[in-house]
């Protein structure tokens, strides 16, 4: 799936509009799909955490592991109550059938988090913001940039949670729709705007437009696989995260293809009605909610199709098939424990990959960009040019000092090591050691070699102004959050031929 | 426009963002490029202070990293020659 046909969509309003006309079913299906996502992440979140808020889950739990005054016993607690109240904000486990593995689990964090939010009046966003994570993000539409708030819980969700509660009564109609021959005009399946999910589809397709496929038979008599838990579990952590994830966007698409491809209207018509069945009863808000929004959903959609955050251009993939989730067992909770707290269970670190990353008489990484660097320390530098070891480079003209143009740090000293580690076996540094000149022993890797790796390795800031030698006047410096690649030098040690790294900080992938 | 492979290999070191001193800087410099790679060097630093294609206040910004953040290209000419050719070709003229 290619980021450029999702920005393709971004900027156009219709298929036609796209020049899809002459495109395969299969293409336009995508197409279908794809653009149902951006419908869908341009509304609201979901109740998996996005790809943004793993980032700051991620950048919190950091702060908290890197807490030297805390206790093991605390930090765990610490790293426990940020994960319910996570939970509990986005109600992370609405979505979670109730034959889904992590079920159980994930309905005791939301819980948790309720009973936390409830008696300590607290919540997340404060949570975060004690610990110093920003927690909004900035969309994109054009030229012009939005900035948003994470954790969040609207209509969308709920029409999502809905649909992924219930995955398998919504794959059974779209499998039904594959195998029926027929021709149903689009407009007919606006006819599920009665209520509830079936509004959605209708309006969505509205959105969507016409497409035709025909998929298959053998769906029908499957076994469906629950997905949602697993995902919601992922989506804890970058490290974990398999993409944002839209189920009304995924069943509308599936059952547009269907329904205007050759699927009768009974199909689609008996797909609305096992949805419906579904539905918790009409006094629940969510639905109530739904309910009302429906008609005015596919004109909200339209609109903010131009709206496209970032977030949704995340390539999604098709999560793996995971033994331990697919059956019930102790194995699921181990997993989900070790998914949901990544950094407290593999704390160690190599000596022998530390000795790289120290071993050489300039090496600074972990003394001015390691996991004991605070956000104070990081300002203080943005600001006034002296490094967390107290170093400040001076300007040999002025006698001033110099500012960097970012300060940086990664989350933990393990991340750093790890980090170093990655960019050592990467194509990227073999290639540029293979090309060096006989007789030179230095090489630099940088975000234009190295490109997003896939985590968010730490935070820092950038300097305001153009001057690097007049700090005061440049203000506050600017965060920079989820910085995802890194820049580096390394010095090949002519006695060892170990290559040892002088620094390592992370910065932003182009 | 012309390549300065080992240019843009060790021009990251001067950033203020690596921080190193002037003697560390210098040190680096001289310890990194031998033989060959000393001739490589010599000759990207000949050709780029002759290039007229290229905007060595950009070539030193390096994408935002600033191995110097030169005022305007005199400014970043003399860097070239005090920081590196001077450095590593101190009786020679550049």
């Amino acid at each position: 799936m290619a980021a450029s046909r999702y920005a393709t969509i971004q900027d156009t309003g219709s298929l036609a509009d796209i020049g899809l006309e002459g495109a395969s079913d299969t293409d336009i299906a995508h197409t279908g799909t794809e653009r149902s996502h951006g419908v869908g992440n341009a509304q609201v979140d979901y109740r998996q955490f996005t790809h943004y808020e793993a980032g700051m889950l991620d950048e919190a739990r950091a702060t908290i592991n890197n807490n030297t005054s805390l206790s093991p016993e605390e930090r765990f607690e610490q790293l426990n109550r940020l994960n319910a109240l996570a939970c509990a904000e986005v109600r992370c486990a609405a979505g979670v059938s109730e034959n889904d593995d992590f079920y159980d689990i994930l309905t005791d964090l939301q819980r948790e988090g309720e009973a936390l939010k409830e008696e300590q009046g607290t919540d997340i966003l404060q949570t975060l913001a004690a610990l110093d994570v920003d927690t909004t993000y900035v969309t994109r539409s054009g030229r012009s940039s939005n900035e948003h708030d994470g954790f969040q819980y609207g209509v969308g969700d709920a029409t999502n949670d809905i649909i992924s509660d219930h995955e398998q009564i919504v794959a059974r109609g779209v499998q039904a729709g594959q195998v029926v021959a027929g021709t149903l005009e689009v407009a007919g399946a606006t006819g599920l705007c009665t209520t509830g999910v079936g509004c959605t589809v209708g309006a969505a397709l509205g959105t969507v437009g016409a497409v035709t496929l025909a998929e298959g038979m053998d769906g029908l008599s499957k076994e469906h696989d629950y997905q949602s838990g697993e995902r919601v579990v992922d989506s804890f952590s970058l490290e974990g995260h398999q993409g944002n994830y839209n189920p009304t966007a995924d069943a509308v698409a599936e059952v547009l293809v269907n329904v205007a491809g050759g699927a009768a209207g009974r199909v689609a018509g008996r797909l609305g009605d096992d949805v419906v069945e579904a539905l918790p009863s009409s006094n629940n808000p969510d639905v109530r909610l739904e309910g009302n929004a429906g008609d005015s959903l596919g004109a909200r959609a339209d609109a903010e199709l131009g709206e496209l955050p970032e977030r949704s251009v995340i390539p999604r993939r098709e999560p793996e098939v995971d033994q331990a989730a697919k059956n019930p067992s102790s194995d699921a909770e181990e997993l989900s424990r070790n998914q949901l707290y990544p950094e407290a269970e593999s704390p160690e670190i190599n000596t022998q990959h530390l000795d790289l990353v120290t071993s050489h008489p300039n090496a600074h990484s972990l003394t001015r960009h390691g996991g004991d660097v605070t956000d104070e320390q990081l300002r203080h530098r943005a600001l006034t040019g002296e490094a967390p070891d107290g170093h400040v480079k001076i300007d040999r003209r002025s006698g001033r000092p110099v500012v960097p143009p970012i300060s940086s740090a990664f989350h933990s000293d393990k991340l750093l090591i790890e980090t170093d580690q990655r960019i050592r076996n990467s194509s990227a540094f073999k290639d540029k050691v293979n090309q060096l000149p006989e007789g030179a022993d230095t090489i630099t890797l940088g975000p234009g070699d190295l490109g997003d790796l896939g985590q968010n390795l730490g935070r820092g800031y950038r300097r305001l102004g153009g001057s690097r030698l007049n700090p005061e006047t440049q203000g506050a410096p600017q965060k920079l959050n989820n910085l995802n690649s890194a820049q580096g030098t390394w010095k090949r040690n002519s006695e060892t031929g170990e290559w040892e790294t002088i620094t390592l900080f992370p910065v932003k992938a182009p | 426009m012309k390549k300065y492979p080992c240019l843009l290999n060790i021009l990251p070191i001067y950033s203020a963002n690596y921080s190193l001193s002037e003697e560390e800087e210098d040190s680096l410099l001289i310890s990194s490029y031998k033989g060959v790679a000393l001739d490589e060097i010599k000759q990207e630093l000949k050709t780029i202070l002759q290039d007229g294609e290229i905007s060595l206040v950009e070539f030193l910004d390096m994408d935002g990293l600033e191995a110097y953040p030169a005022e305007d290209e005199e400014d970043a000419k003399n860097f070239l020659v005090e920081r590196l050719w001077c450095v590593l070709f101190p009786k020679e003229a550049p």
